[in-house]
């Protein structure tokens, strides 16, 4: 798996949000975006999920553009702010429900991949009742229960005990070690540093420099 | 096949939703009132005549300044009910939990066309649901079951009208109550989804609401709407609105809205939650 | 308490949503004034091609026949008095929800306390959600002034209005007095409106369908009020959305107008109060 992005910009209602960003990612890598609040971290990554469309500039994973020749990246898992799902289904409910669209997991896997992340599969409370960690958890399952190749996830450790932050920093690393590209947003500094082989600094949309850990 | 399991998700979701069972309710008002014209008739009354009543609308308002008239209330609470329940599905779908689902589509288009399928198939599970609780209040008033108009009815219904209607039974009246709103509140939601793109979704709304207002005064079959009332229909009334036309434009606006609408999210970009 | 109300009047007045209802609410408003418009054109060439020179103006062109809220004929009027209850909803009644589900909630309540935030904020929606249905009503009027000429209306060519309507003594004779009496009226039906916003709490997850609960509650009290009336003949029109406009099908008398006003608050408040300051859930 490779990203590339050209010269994205993006602009919404006048405000310059991404500004020529360019940069190549690489598979078995994971990378890591900081900056402060409203840099424009999360909007990069959606614009890499393929949720929004660049103002210009061009956006390829493995050559082809994202836009032209495919809608979204074939393979990708997401999470992005506050993990959403439907309220009044389990978490297995739920990831079932993703995975029936795509049918690339077992119900085995996805059971396998709420305990990974701490969840249990078997617990009969619904997502409205999850606490905000849960919640959070659930997420990073649903990014990863379908082993994709692409991996964003904003602010994975949010809301996370010490346990739990341990947890997911060794599921990333296994995602990583398995082949797939990882980008990732933390503002704990210390995780971002931990976890990430290279890491992007952006500024009011702009890449300003990039430190390899 | 992605697609196919993609509709699944939508109707399993977008469809069983116990919102759906507020349709007896807002159709037994409709109902009721038209009871006491069945009661003044001193006839039994027939599911016909109650969806008549339901779907009747109203004559074109021509008047002057100084004399007022009621805008058809019941037959707007039918089509905007649908509105509603549509547009919370939709919006709902694509800005939280949807939008795990938008990237797993594979395509834009698909996910779009995904929703234009879930939107007639809701128009139809909502006709279907409005004929059962009608049909519901015909059995518990000791109505017949028929597709019949009475004669009795029909004059106190269609008071307004210079012209004697003509009493409908058969498949005319099915055209007339069933089809005609059906394929207007599949255009209209069309519609409403499409618009719901380009500006606020409560200006959708709104624009859905003003076309429904501008129908009752425009009596030509390109306003939609228009079709959906049965006062207005050809089968009717002499000089009314063929059905044939009137829904021959409700299916060029749904398939222009679908189109539209698709080439519209291709470059939508999708944000959080109604940011 | 004062600076929560001052603060909170500032969110309800100085956001995007509250201009654009109010823009909305004048552009709808403005369809009868460009129907008006027309017809005062249509007037004015009867008038040369009749060599008209009374000092009469011609029959039924008058600001009070051709005003919104009394002119029954209008597309503007129609649209503006089905669609009210979504504009006076629009500026602030998404706020609670919104204060919810972003936390902003929690901050507030534990400074001033549920009580005071539920009633600021209830004050806020009520004050926004009444000028946006009042003053397109009012500006309409002062446009409408700018063309059609100031005659009193009578009982010939104001039908609609008589006996067991709404001040209609006063219509008759003081025409202004009741105009600027209907924007209050407005005002109140429109804040009322607004608060029952408050009805849906935070049991709707999007802010447009809690901007929508107001129109959907008020079209289904319509349809109760007709089905009401059809049952037992009443000749008294009872349903707020209907209430809004001076000229509705049936009597309005000033109790009726009044109680509706109240009732309308007075569920709003309460189901809210209920929600926001006893209902640890909601």
């Amino acid at each position: 798996m490779k990203l590339n992005l050209e010269h994205v910009n993006k602009t919404i209602k006048k405000a310059l949000v991404l500004d020529d960003v360019t940069m190549t990612l690489e598979g078995g890598h994971i990378y890591g975006l900081k900056g402060p609040n409203g840099s424009g971290k999360t909007m990069l990554m959606r614009v890499m999920a393929g949720l929004i469309r660049p103002t210009s500039g061009r956006v390829c994973v493995d050559g082809r553009q994202l836009g032209r020749d495919m809608d979204f990246p074939p393979s990708v898992g997401l999470l992005l702010e506050n993990p959403s799902f439907l309220p009044n289904h389990t978490g297995l409910k739920n990831l079932e429900l993703l995975a029936g669209i795509q049918h690339r997991v077992t119900s085995v896997n996805i059971r396998q991949t709420l305990q990974d992340v701490g969840l249990n599969p078997d617990d009969p409370r619904t997502f409205r009742k999850y606490s905000l960690g849960m919640k959070q958890r659930l997420g990073i399952a649903a990014a990863i229960m379908e082993q994709p190749d692409l991996i964003l996830v904003d602010e994975p450790t949010n809301a996370l005990d010490d346990n739990g932050i341990q947890q997911i920093c060794t599921l990333l690393r296994r995602e990583r070690d398995r082949g797939a590209l990882l980008i990732l947003s933390c503002h704990d500094a210390s995780i971002l540093e931990d976890l990430s082989d290279e890491i992007f600094h952006i500024y009011d949309g702009k890449v300003e420099r990039r430190t390899i850990s | 096949m992605n697609w196919l399991k993609l509709l699944q998700h939508d109707l399993r979701y977008g469809l069983i939703r116990w919102r759906y069972l507020l349709i007896f309710l807002l159709f037994v008002l409709p109902c009721i009132t038209c009871y006491s014209d069945v009661q003044l008739a001193n006839v039994p009354g027939t599911w016909m005549d109650y969806m008549l009543y339901c779907f009747k609308g109203s004559v074109p308002i021509t008047s002057s300044p100084e004399i007022s008239l009621a805008l058809p209330i019941f037959w707007i609470m039918a089509v905007a009910g649908s509105l509603l329940l549509n547009l919370d599905y939709f919006l709902s779908d694509l800005t939280q939990a949807g939008q795990q689902i938008i990237i797993r589509s594979k395509t834009r288009r698909g996910w779009y066309l995904s929703k234009c399928a879930w939107n007639l198939c809701s128009c139809i599970v909502y006709m279907v649901l409005v004929c059962a609780s009608v049909l519901l209040f015909t059995l518990l008033s000791g109505g017949d079951v028929s597709l019949q108009s009475t004669p009795g009815v029909m004059e106190i219904h269609f008071s307004e009208l210079t012209v004697e209607p003509t009493l409908l039974s058969g498949l005319p009246g099915l055209i007339v109550v069933v089809f005609m709103p059906l394929v207007t509140l599949m255009a209209l939601n069309m519609l409403q989804m499409a618009v719901c793109l380009l500006v606020r979704p409560i200006i959708g709304f709104l624009i859905s609401i003003a076309i429904l207002v501008l129908c009752v005064y425009c009596n030509v079959p390109f306003v939609l709407g228009n079709g959906a009332m049965a006062i207005r229909s050809a089968l009717l009334v002499p000089d009314g609105i063929s059905p044939g036309f009137a829904a021959l434009t409700a299916v060029a606006i749904l398939l222009a809205s679908a189109i539209l609408g698709s080439w519209r999210f291709q470059h939508t970009d999708i944000l959080g939650l109604e940011e | 308490m004062k600076t929560g109300l001052k603060a909170e009047l500032w969110k309800a007045l100085h956001n995007p949503m509250f201009y654009a209802a109010l823009i909305l609410g004048c552009l709808i408003s403005s369809i009868n004034v460009v129907e008006n418009l027309i017809t005062a054109e249509q007037i004015k060439s009867i008038i040369f091609a009749e060599d008209h020179t009374g000092s009469q103006s011609p029959w039924g062109f008058s600001l009070f026949l051709l005003w919104m809220p009394v002119n029954g004929a209008s597309y503007g009027r129609y649209l503006f008095y089905l669609v009210w209850p979504v504009l006076a909803a629009m500026p602030f009644g998404w706020s609670y929800l919104q204060e919810r589900r972003g936390g902003l909630f929690n901050q507030l309540v534990s400074r001033m306390g549920r009580k005071s935030y539920y009633v600021t904020k209830y004050i806020a929606v009520f004050i926004s959600g009444g000028l946006v249905v009042a003053v397109p009503v009012l500006l309409n009027l002062l446009v409408n002034a700018t063309f059609c000429p100031y005659v009193l209306p009578n009982i010939l060519n104001m039908l609609r209005i008589s006996d067991g309507y709404f001040l209609s003594e006063l219509y008759f004779t003081v025409p202004w007095a009741y105009a600027l009496i209907w924007c209050g009226v407005d005002f109140l039906l429109g804040g009322a409106a607004a608060g029952l916003c408050f009805v849906a709490g935070t049991r709707l997850r999007l802010q447009v369908m809690t901007i929508l609960t107001p129109f959907a509650l008020l079209l289904v009290v319509d349809a109760v009020c007709t089905a009401l009336r059809s049952r037992f003949g009443w000749n008294v029109e009872l349903s707020p959305l209907q209430l809004a406009t001076a000229v509705p099908n049936y009597f309005n008398p000033e109790w009726v107008v009044g109680s509706a006003c109240l009732i309308l608050a007075f569920v709003g408040f309460g189901i809210g109060y209920w929600q926001v300051v006893h209902h640890e859930l909601a």
